[in-house]
């Protein structure tokens, strides 16, 4: 059996469950945002990452569907 | 106040995109905080980490099944020219039922190890007591050990492969995370741009 690669996965999950905590955390920080509905258009960017977001999903189970950009998550 | 999809469809909040909602007042508004993408992440952070559990526990039961085999691998090596004398026989049969015993019940290797021991045609029937039928020919135990090889085989194949997707699905979570991140922190680059030009 190979226990550093069992363990190196143990750590990883540990690991990613504090990122995602910390993302949480600094998401909080940041608050509601609002702006006029006609200004909130998507950057380039952020329909790229969001692109890259609904391609992961496409390769799982589909939990929702976000509406401001129809992606599937 | 409305909620509504963006595309106008009459949108009933859930937890997963309550934050994401129209406004309907004299200056439509969008108001939305980054919470679905945590959603996102965090829905898909965990299936995976939970996936990962459940693989962890197949490539350990892997690895004793491995041993196991390897075990009655170096056992029945030590008889790879045959036999014809009742301590052998009895020397044989006794690393089999240890590699059996070894397994637990639901184990798909311990139930093909034991057909080794119960099928009427093994050299190594467990009924064959007494000294009766104690030869077993080279030819003979070269097929057993050929078959202990071959589910040794299929057993570390069945892990490797398990390493290979595991690595996969990390890599998608440190893609979701990373996403997640950049996501967020343009989401808020973006509002904070705007609320200042406004």
């Amino acid at each position: 059996m190979d226990t550093g690669f069992i363990e190196a996965v143990e750590r990883d999950i540990v690991r990613s469950e504090e990122s995602l905590a910390e993302l949480e955390r600094h998401a909080a920080s940041l608050g509601e945002l609002s702006a006029p509905d006609e200004a909130i258009a998507l950057t380039e960017e952020l329909r790229e990452l969001f692109g890259r977001l609904e391609a992961i999903q496409a390769r799982g189970e589909v939990v929702a569907v976000l509406p401001i950009c129809g992606m599937r998550i | 106040m409305i909620d509504k999809f963006a595309g106008g469809a009459a949108l009933k909040p859930t937890p997963l995109i309550s934050s994401i909602r129209i406004v309907e007042n004299e200056d439509t508004r969008t108001s939305f905080s980054t919470n679905f993408v945590i959603e996102f992440a965090r829905a898909r952070v965990g299936h995976i980490n939970a996936w990962l559990g459940r693989q962890l526990e197949a490539i350990r039961n892997s690895g004793r099944d491995s041993q196991v085999l390897n075990d009655l691998l170096a056992s029945l090596a030590q008889h790879s020219e045959g036999f014809d004398d009742a301590e052998s026989h009895k020397k044989c049969k006794q690393a089999l039922k240890r590699a059996i015993d070894e397994l637990p019940s639901g184990s798909p290797i311990r139930a093909q190890l034991a057909s080794l021991r119960d099928d009427d045609g093994s050299p190594l029937n467990d009924n064959n007591e007494g000294g009766r039928d104690t030869k077993v020919s080279k030819a003979d135990m070269a097929a057993i050990i050929k078959e202990v090889e071959n589910k040794l085989k299929s057993v570390d194949r069945g892990s490797q492969e398990s390493q290979l997707m595991i690595n996969s699905k990390i890599a998608e979570k440190n893609e979701v995370l990373q996403l997640a991140a950049m996501i967020i922190q343009q989401i808020h680059a973006c509002i904070s741009g705007i609320q200042q030009r406004s």
